[in-house]
C-alpha cells in the first residue's frame, strides 16, 4: 500500500481516505492529452473553455484541468477545454454545429470586455444540449468526483434528476458550473432563450457585446424548439 | 441585455440585497446594471424557471422543483469564503496558502491556513477561484495567481497550497452525500411563452 506525502490529521480521519492516484500521467503529459481532438461517444463529457485554448491558459487554471482528468478520468469522463481559435484541434465548432453558435462566435470576431465569459455562456448550453455532461469553469478547483457530486443521480433512471447547478438563493444560480444529460428541454429553452437576448449584430455580424440589445429571432436556434 | 423586454419580470431580481442577504457579500465597485449584464445568464436561467406551462407540455416551475439537483454553492463552492468571508477573501486565501507547512504549527497564520485547507479537502466538492473581472473593489483570487510574481503559488512545495492539490486528488471524501436543497418554488410564476415579452 503506497504511503501518502501527507498524514490526514487524527480530527479529519473520519471524514477522508487517502486514495493514491490512479492516473499517474505528470501534469505535461496529461496537458498534452487535452490538446488533441477527441471525438465525442458519450455524455460523460466534461467541457471548458478557454478563447486562446488549454496551452495557453494560466498555469494555475491548467493544473485545475489537469486534476479534473485525474479526478474523474478514472470514472470515464473525457476532459475538453475548448477554443475560439479555427485551427485548433479543440476549436467550438468542431464539436457542435456552427448554426449553433453565433455567427460572431463562429467568425471569431465577438469583441468587448468580458468576450471570454459571454463566449462560454453560448457553449455551455451548446455543448450539454447537444452532448449532454458537465461544463466547468477553468477557474475551478475540483476536489470530489463528478460522479459523486451529482452524475449518479443524473444518470439514475429512477431518479427524477436531469440537471444539476451551485444554488445560491430563490432561483438564483451560479455560473461556473452545471450539468446536464442531453437534450435536457430545460437546459434547450435556457439556451434558446439566452441567445435571443443578445443582439442581432452578434448572431450575424461583428459588433461589440453587451449592450444594446433587443430581443431578436434567433432563427437557427429557436427551429431548436420546434 | 437586461432591457430586453424578456427580462422586465426580473427587475425585482436586478439588486444587491437579496444576495447580500443571502450571505453573498462581494464588495462591487460597479452598479447593479453591469453586475446584472455580467450575469445575464443567470438571469435566463432564472426566467424559465418562472415559466408556467403555456400548452407545449412544459413548465419552467415544474422542471426547476423536480428534475434540477441543486447544491448549496456557499457550502460546496465557495467554502472558503463561507469561512474567510468575502471581502478580502482574494489576498486572504493568496497569504494563506503560501504559509510554509512546517511554520509553527500553534501561529494564527498556521492555524487558519489548516483550517481552511482541511475544510475545502473534507467538506467542498470544489473551489470556484474568481477573477471578479474588476467587477469588485477587491482583486479576487485568480487575479492574483495570473500575476508573474505569483506563478506557482497555487501548489508551491512546502506550502498549504501543496497540501491543498494533493489532497484534492489524493483524498476521497467519506461524507456519502454533498448538500443538496430542495429548489424553491418562485414566488412569481410567468404566464408567458418563452420568448413572449
Amino acid at each position: 500500500m503506497a504511503q501518502s506525502k501527507f498524514s490526514i490529521p487524527a480530527e479529519y480521519r473520519g471524514q477522508l481516505e487517502f486514495h493514491p492516484l490512479s492516473d499517474t500521467r505528470s501534469d505535461a503529459t496529461i496537458l498534452e492529452s487535452l490538446t488533441k481532438h477527441v471525438p465525442v461517444t458519450s455524455e460523460k463529457n466534461i467541457w471548458a473553455f478557454w478563447h486562446a485554448g488549454v496551452t495557453d491558459m494560466p498555469e494555475w487554471c491548467q493544473r485545475n484541468m489537469v486534476d479534473w482528468v485525474r479526478i474523474n478520468g478514472p470514472d470515464g469522463w473525457t476532459v475538453r477545454v475548448l477554443d475560439s481559435n479555427p485551427d485548433s484541434p479543440n476549436y467550438a465548432v468542431k464539436y457542435l454545429p456552427a448554426d449553433l453558435l453565433p455567427q460572431a462566435f463562429v467568425k471569431g470576431s465577438m469583441t468587448g470586455p468580458y468576450v471570454g465569459p459571454h463566449s462560454s455562456d453560448f457553449l455551455r448550453g451548446a455543448c450539454l444540449q447537444e452532448h449532454g455532461g458537465a461544463y466547468v469553469d477553468v477557474g475551478n478547483i475540483p476536489i470530489r468526483s463528478l460522479d459523486r457530486i451529482c452524475w449518479r443521480q443524473l444518470e439514475d433512471p429512477k431518479s427524477p434528476f436531469q440537471v444539476a447547478i451551485p444554488w445560491m438563493y430563490g432561483t438564483i444560480t451560479a455560473n461556473h458550473f452545471v450539468a446536464a444529460r442531453k437534450g435536457d428541454p430545460f437546459i434547450k429553452r435556457w439556451y434558446v432563450q439566452r441567445f435571443v437576448l443578445v443582439p442581432a449584430e452578434v448572431q450575424s455580424i461583428d459588433v461589440e457585446i453587451g449592450t444594446n440589445c433587443s430581443s431578436t429571432s434567433g432563427k437557427a436556434v429557436t427551429t431548436m424548439l420546434a | 441585455m437586461i432591457e430586453s423586454p424578456l427580462f422586465v419580470p426580473m427587475q425585482e431580481s436586478m439588486n444587491f440585497e437579496d444576495s447580500r442577504a443571502s450571505n453573498f457579500t462581494w464588495e462591487f465597485n460597479v452598479d447593479v446594471k453591469t453586475v446584472m449584464e455580467y450575469i445575464s445568464q443567470i438571469l435566463a436561467w432564472s426566467r424559465v424557471c418562472m415559466l408556467e406551462d403555456m400548452g407545449d407540455g412544459f413548465s419552467g416551475v415544474d422542471y426547476w422543483t423536480k428534475h434540477v439537483l441543486a447544491f448549496d454553492v456557499l457550502q460546496e463552492n465557495w467554502g472558503g469564503e463561507m469561512i474567510l468571508g468575502f471581502p478580502g477573501f482574494g489576498q486572504r486565501m493568496a497569504d494563506l496558502l503560501t504559509v510554509p507547512l512546517d511554520s509553527d504549527p500553534e501561529s494564527e497564520e498556521y492555524k487558519e491556513a489548516s483550517k481552511i485547507v482541511w475544510r475545502l479537502l473534507t467538506k467542498s466538492s470544489m473551489q470556484k477561484i474568481t477573477h471578479g473581472k474588476g467587477l469588485t473593489k477587491d482583486v479576487q483570487l485568480g487575479t492574483i495567481w495570473d500575476q508573474p510574481e505569483n506563478k506557482g503559488k497555487d501548489r508551491a512545495p512546502g506550502t498549504f497550497a501543496e497540501l491543498l492539490r494533493f489532497g484534492c486528488v489524493n483524498f476521497v471524501q467519506s461524507r456519502e452525500s454533498v448538500v443538496y436543497v430542495n429548489a424553491p418554488r418562485p414566488p412569481k410564476t410567468l404566464q408567458k411563452g418563452l420568448l413572449e415579452e
